[in-house]
């Protein structure tokens, strides 16, 4: 019989409530500093996730990447079984039984090198997003903001200015649900954007752009591989909402003059492009179908902007006016 | 060699089974799992494309499906969108043939098949993040 691990915590990911368990009270600990990145509380958590962590001295069987590669992890999926295994040696396989979701991670013995510690983040990611999946909801690697009944998705790549004008934009009276991590569905036809967090990630550099940041240097770090800092939204003066219905989606490029944001259309077919763009697509048809079907469906009820702005210093307070114009 | 239309004029083929597809309200989208491509069909081109979902299609059975639609010039219609589904890699040689023509109601568009100009997702990096660089 396995023996009882004995520290334990929960924590509320959107839709999941989530009750990790370890014999080994840091690893406990690096999983809540991971799962406390999807700090929006929803009011009643739908699906049970529960995440065993052991250590272990084998080497991990490894997996193929035949349902998604992604970077130092590859994942297998079969019917309700998912495995993955990392180069450093980690391992994750889950089920879903009886309407909730079973992990166990295997974790070498010894202190985890600062990779291990990023594979670590991404198999407690590939749970969340399992479960965010099963619960009928895509994770979009976007930001969102809502006002006067416009919402926008707003799209980049990583260190691409989400963050930046989704604080910027906080700041002028914007609501938000997140500055780079949203849920999306379908329902009714319609798309439907959820909150995961109340936290920005900005890069210390962020404080070059906007006013009151001088001491993020001292705030918690956002994950293991990147110098980002954890920004409460209220720490900015701004406030967040739970869900939104998007009527935009917007290509962000840090191209333009300092101080400027100017907009211009994109075809309709291109919301549909962008939003699947912000979206991990595994290799496993029935979990791509699904994905293009909901991208699909919502980018056809969004338009599509193509949005440049140029960082200055000192903010750049005519963005809210000018995106408001452009949303019109 | 042989050029694209005599390829394609003298097989059967099928739908590549790398490819998924949805139904949108003027055509249908196209995801290559292999590629990442993205391609965006117009109704006219779907319904072609829908002949290559069952087991096989010929050059003969498009034309033949485009005529019956009312499509102007069913031939130069056939040969354009089949040459330009293998051009894009769209389709593969199939053992068999039997294709079973789709229902298509509305009025004939030419068909049009437009690919993103860059793949979707280059490199991966977490069951979250995409990380690949938007076109800027």
């Amino acid at each position: 019989m396995t023996p009882a691990l004995r520290y334990t915590n929960t924590c509320a990911c959107g839709p999941l409530n989530v009750r990790v368990r370890s014999d080994d009270a840091m690893l406990v600990d690096r999983s809540v500093a991971m799962l406390s990145l999807f700090d929006a509380r929803w009011r009643a958590p739908m699906r049970s996730v529960r995440i065993d962590i052991r250590r272990t001295a084998a080497a991990p069987r490894a997996a193929t990447g035949a349902f998604l590669a992604a970077g130092r992890m590859r994942v297998d999926a079969r019917a309700e079984q998912v495995s993955a295994s990392t180069t450093g040696g980690l391992c994750a396989r889950g089920f879903a039984q009886r309407g909730r979701d079973v992990w166990h991670l295997g974790v070498p013995d010894g202190t985890l090198a600062t990779a291990q510690a990023i594979d670590f983040e991404h198999l407690i990611e590939l749970a969340l997003t399992t479960g965010w999946r099963r619960s009928g909801w895509l994770a979009v690697h976007a930001g969102a903001l809502e006002r006067n009944g416009r919402c926008v998705i707003l799209c980049a790549r990583s260190n691409g200015g989400k963050s930046t004008l989704c604080a910027a934009l906080v700041r002028d009276g914007w609501r938000t649900l997140g500055d780079d991590k949203v849920l999306l569905r379908v329902r009714d036809g319609r798309p439907e954007l959820a909150a995961l967090a109340h936290t920005f990630n900005l890069d210390p550099t962020s404080k070059r752009w906007l006013r009151g940041l001088d001491d993020i240097e001292q705030r918690s770090p956002y994950s293991a591989g990147t110098t980002k800092r954890r920004v409460p939204v209220s720490a900015l003066g701004g406030a967040g909402v739970a869900r939104a219905r998007p009527t935009h989606v917007l290509q962000l490029a840090l191209t333009g003059t300092p101080g400027t944001l100017r907009a211009t259309a994109l075809e309709p077919g291109e919301a549909t492009a962008l939003l699947l763009r912000q979206i991990v697509i595994p290799n496993d048809r029935d979990a791509a179908q699904t994905i293009l079907r909901t991208a699909a469906r919502a980018g056809a009820r969004l338009r599509a902007l193509r949005v440049e702005i140029g960082l200055n210093s000192g903010g750049s307070p005519t963005w809210s006016a000018q995106l408001e114009r452009a949303l019109r | 060699m042989m050029s694209a239309s005599g390829i394609v004029a003298s097989g059967s083929f099928s739908l590549r089974s790398a490819l998924i597809a949805t139904v949108v309200e003027d055509g249908a989208v196209l995801l290559d799992l292999q590629t990442k491509y993205f391609y965006k069909l117009n109704a006219s081109a779907w319904a072609i494309a829908q002949l290559f979902e069952s087991e096989g299609a010929t050059l003969a059975d498009v034309e033949a499906a485009c005529r019956t639609w009312g499509a102007p010039q069913p031939a130069a219609v056939a040969s354009y969108v089949l040459e330009s589904f293998e051009r894009e890699g769209l389709i593969e040689p199939a053992a068999r043939t039997r294709a079973l023509t789709p229902a298509f109601e509305q009025p004939w568009v030419a068909p049009t098949i437009a690919r993103q100009a860059e793949p979707l997702q280059g490199l991966v990096t977490s069951a979250f993040d995409p990380s690949i660089p938007l076109a800027e």
